[in-house]
């Protein structure tokens, strides 16, 4: 920490050198080992949920008896096991390694780290249960009822703690920008989901203040923790794998500032002609847009890394993941900010067109740098190769393909939607069979994020399997063998 | 098939990890990208000011104003009589009356729940606002003496008839009686017309209080 | 950039300063609307829903309606939506004050209901549209909720319930079960019919009405009917479905 007296001093408190990548990939191995392991089950949960979801807009007749199949609980149920299972498990994980290494400092906490996402996958899996069990609130994304959050917040304080810790006690001088993205999403988060929910649900605001208040949180944890980690992780698996330097360190600086003052502001824009006063949703317009300003100052910052080690980066499949994640990013702050106009919102509004830019940001920018980063930081946290090394390209194929098929066809179909909603002389049934055969291929979208999801487990079960395996088994044999001294049980 | 390792490949020696990454500064931070971000920083101001409402929460549709909003409370032509009366009250009559109708003790009498205003017909109010009054005059038991200006070089037929009606049927002051038409006014000043002093009680009341 | 502090406050400050222009500044603007008092009438808007109407709230709730049906109707000029006789009018904030949980919803993929109690559904309707929307509309894709409702065999001689659904001419049901609505099948429907958003409000007063309106909706003070069957041409209706018996 710097002191007060010399604020502009670098601050190393700590005259030790960095600690060696191995020191500090050990120290990661069982949090993020458990993180990732978890995250990868939710991934794949979250994908074979959605894409029963998403078969039940076009084949509803489905699973009809089962209450707890039903859309309205199911859609809620796949929407959370992707955002809090997978979204917050994985940038948690990716998180507390990615600061452990740039800040030069091993990781410290792992049993609080460990029970912090015990306590987090007990609360999820209790909410989830809830949700399809007819307990949901009935806020987007804050559907989670209350004791459930707060066994989520409880996990999330015992995890998030350590690698601020370990932020604190860094050894590098210069703080690499990765490093503001994970500690600012690090904190929003739990700023986000605490005042959501106490004011959407807890101690409801009156009236339509629900829905705003629903609409900031939500945009707040697109930007703020998905956005956020997404800038983040490609920050850093880019420049790493290729081994170029980060361009500008200054406009790294004034695009993370622009994203954190601009991107806040958003949300209101769901409410387009809605119950919410004009300035709200003009608000929400103009935020949006400017929106765009941080993602052209990260895209320029990029770019040349990309440019001029084009083959490095791609010869790595978590180089393509972050260039698709990134890039989808960058498209989805386009897409939001065209949907704004006029023209174009009266069409896409309450349509598939929206899933289908809310899938663009989660599925495609988080999910495939997430993705990614886990390929990357798997084998080297686990210590050995993962042993289905040659599905890693298959599963980038199919998330990539996946996440266009998705939201092209919710695009098309949502523009297909539009337009008849807008055309009163459109019998509405019309206009509902006119989008049934996107939704399909939605569900064929899904069924590939399921497949993708079965592999990234598959992988990540099989090395955490035989790391446990070559952990166990010589001490196991050792016990087990008949009349040998019994040996200490090594940690 | 060749084997595919899952550990990630990185430049530099093989099997040598390379550092982590670090910022340079090779790229100055383009002058067009702030000259758009400030181009577009002028139109979300302007954006907010024409769509914003006011930032009023009673403005929902898109580019109106309070304004618009209230043009839309719906009027009748006796919301528009009152207000030309209060307007009219505003400028003639609130020096001596009061803004709240109860005049002034001993100088000027009240209106508010005056037995002269709350009768049964306006012939003898539409006379003294025509030509004023003078000499003593008992408003609710008080009495009072003094000299009302005549005002009917001032005020039109449809002045008269809008203040007298906002006096009469004020109900903040705890008047109910009903509205006076230009119509009446006229025929009064028409009746009137070669009268050039004011009026005394002992003529008024020589009036009947309604034709 | 190399302070933690600094970064914490500065991330703190954005944060906090969106949540106070999105949403605490909106409460203490807004926050405090009261009802509105009816004159003609003497009741307050938005009208208290009945015990069971709110429970019909939570069954809404619970299966999550809000998914895909939307409770909002945008103005004239920014969609189709008085067009299609989903509302006089466009919603404004005051209609929800009652409302907890805000279940305005994003997807319209299926019809608005900001007025479903306005339009021309018997109770009956509504229930067979829950039991199976299909027997109404046959290209519906609205989910069947079976579970909303309970089927059991005709007693032989003994005469139906009178709670039993009516259904249509022709529907392929069992001539020997009958479906009876359950109590969170009651209570959905009393939902349904107490949604309605029609005080005139002067922030939003209805423009006056085309003489020559593109649709069936000209110049009259009701919402079209439902537009599952694929009309919205029909005649004006005036009061609530009429309950079930």
């Amino acid at each position: 920490m710097s002191s007060p007296a010399l604020p502009v001093s670098p601050p190393i408190a700590d005259p030790a050198p960095p600690a060696s990548p191995a020191e500090i990939d050990l120290s990661c191995r069982w949090p993020v080992g458990l993180l990732l392991f978890c995250a990868s089950g939710w991934l794949l949960f979250a994908g074979v949920v959605g894409a029963l979801a998403t078969i039940k807009l076009h084949a509803p007749g489905l699973l009809a008896h089962w209450p707890m199949f039903t859309y309205g609980r199911i859609q809620p149920a796949a929407w959370n096991a992707f955002v809090l299972g997978f979204g917050l498990q994985a940038g948690l994980g990716i998180a507390l390694w990615l600061m452990a290494r740039l800040s030069g400092a091993t990781l410290v906490g792992t049993g609080s780290i460990i029970l912090g996402t015990l306590t987090w996958n007990a609360g999820l899996k209790v909410g989830l249960l809830s949700v399809l069990m007819a307990g949901g609130t009935g806020m987007e994304t804050l559907e989670l009822p209350r004791f459930a959050v707060i066994i989520l917040f409880v996990g999330y304080a015992l995890i998030a703690a350590w690698p601020l810790v370990v932020f604190q006690r860094r050894r590098r001088g210069d703080v690499y920008p990765s490093e503001w993205f994970f500690v600012a999403a690090l904190f929003s988060f739990p700023w986000l989901y605490l005042a959501g929910n106490c004011l959407a649900v807890w101690y409801p605001l009156r009236g339509v203040l629900q829905a705003a208040a629903q609409a900031w949180f939500t945009h707040g944890l697109f930007v703020g923790w998905f956005g956020f980690l997404t800038i983040g992780v490609a920050l850093y698996l880019l420049p790493k794998i290729s081994g170029v330097a980060l361009p500008s360190r200054n406009l790294a600086g004034f695009g993370f500032w622009l994203l954190a003052v601009f991107g806040f502001w958003g949300g209101a824009q769901r409410y387009f002609a809605g119950p919410l006063p004009a300035y709200l949703t003009a608000q929400g317009v103009v935020a949006t847009v400017l929106t765009v300003f941080p993602m052209i100052a990260i895209g320029l910052l990029v770019w040349p890394v990309v440019q001029t080690s084009r083959k490095a980066i791609f010869s790595v499949p978590a180089g393509r993941f972050a260039v698709a994640g990134l890039g989808s990013f960058l498209a989805w702050g386009g897409l939001a900010a065209i949907n704004c106009l006029s023209p174009v919102r009266a069409i896409t509004q309450f349509t598939l067109a929206i899933v289908a830019l809310d899938h663009l940001l989660l599925w495609g920018a988080f999910g495939l740098t997430a993705i990614g980063a886990c390929y990357y930081l798997a084998p080297q946290v686990i210590g050995r190769e993962l042993p289905f090394a040659g599905w890693i390209s298959w599963h980038f194929r199919l998330a990539t393909a996946a996440v266009l098929l998705h939201v092209i066809a919710f695009g098309v179909g949502g523009l297909i939607q539009g337009a008849g909603l807008e055309n009163p002389d459109k019998p509405f049934i019309d206009v509902m069979r006119g989008w049934i055969p996107f939704a399909g291929m939605g569900t064929l979208a899904m069924t590939l994020q399921a497949v993708g999801g079965l592999l990234l487990f598959a992988n990540v079960v099989a090395a955490v399997v035989a790391q446990a395996r070559a952990a166990v088994v010589p001490v196991a044999q050792e016990w087990l063998a008949p009349g040998a001294p019994r040996a200490e049980v090594r940690p | 098939m060749k084997p595919v390792s899952s550990i990630p490949k990185v430049a530099g020696a093989a099997g040598v990890e390379t550092p982590e990454p670090k910022t340079g500064n090779a790229l100055q931070t383009p002058m067009w990208f702030i000259a758009l971000l400030g181009i577009f920083l002028y139109w979300g101001t302007m954006y907010l000011d024409r769509n914003g409402g006011g930032y009023n929460p009673l403005v929902f549709n898109r580019g109106e104003r309070l304004a618009d909003v209230e043009a839309r409370v719906p009027k009748s032509d006796a919301d528009l009589l009152l207000a030309q009366g209060r307007k009219v009250y505003g400028i003639y009559c609130v020096a001596c009356h009061q803004p709240n109708g109860r005049g002034v003790p001993n100088q000027f009498p009240p209106l508010a729940e005056s037995d002269w205003v709350n009768v049964d017909g306006a012939n003898r109010l539409i006379r003294i606002v025509l030509h004023g009054l003078s000499g003593p005059i008992s408003v609710n038991g008080v009495e009072y003496n003094n000299v009302m200006l005549p005002w009917r070089d001032q005020l039109s037929d449809d002045d008269i008839a809008a203040v007298l009606t906002f006096v009469r049927g004020n109900k903040e002051w705890g008047n109910h009686s009903g509205p006076v038409t230009a119509a009446e006014v006229r025929k009064v000043r028409e009746a009137t017309a070669s009268r050039d002093s004011n009026w005394t009680v002992a003529e008024l009341l020589a009036i009947p209080l309604k034709d | 950039m190399n302070h933690g502090p600094l970064l914490f406050l500065g991330v703190l400050c954005c944060v906090v300063a969106s949540w106070l222009g999105l949403v605490v500044g909106p409460h203490f603007q807004f926050g405090n609307q009261d009802l509105v008092l009816i004159e003609e009438t003497g009741a307050s808007y938005p009208s208290a829903r009945d015990g069971l109407a709110l429970q019909g709230a939570e069954v809404y709730r619970a299966n999550g309606c809000n998914y895909c049906h939307t409770q909002q109707v945008r103005g004239a000029s920014e969609g189709a939506d008085i067009a299609r006789g989903w509302g006089k009018r466009r919603t404004v904030a005051r209609d929800y004050l009652r409302d907890r949980p805000v279940m305005l919803g994003n997807h319209r993929f299926g019809p608005d209901l900001a007025n479903l109690g306005a339009r021309q559904y018997t109770t009956n309707d509504l229930y067979l549209k829950l039991y199976n929307a299909r027997l109404l509309h046959p290209r519906s894709v609205m989910p069947r909720y079976p579970y909303l409702f309970e089927e059991r065999p005709l007693r032989p001689g003994a005469p139906p319930s009178p709670d039993a659904l009516q259904f249509p001419e022709g529907s392929a049901v069992p001539a020997n079960v009958e479906v009876i609505p359950k109590a969170d099948a009651l209570a959905l429907v009393a939902y349904l019919q107490s949604l309605k958003s029609d005080a005139v409000f002067f922030e939003v007063f209805p423009p006056p009405q085309p003489p020559a309106a593109t649709n069936s909706v000209s110049g009259v003070d009701t919402n079209a009917p439902a537009l599952g069957d694929g009309t919205n041409a029909a005649p004006a209706m005036g009061a609530e479905a009429p309950a079930n018996p």
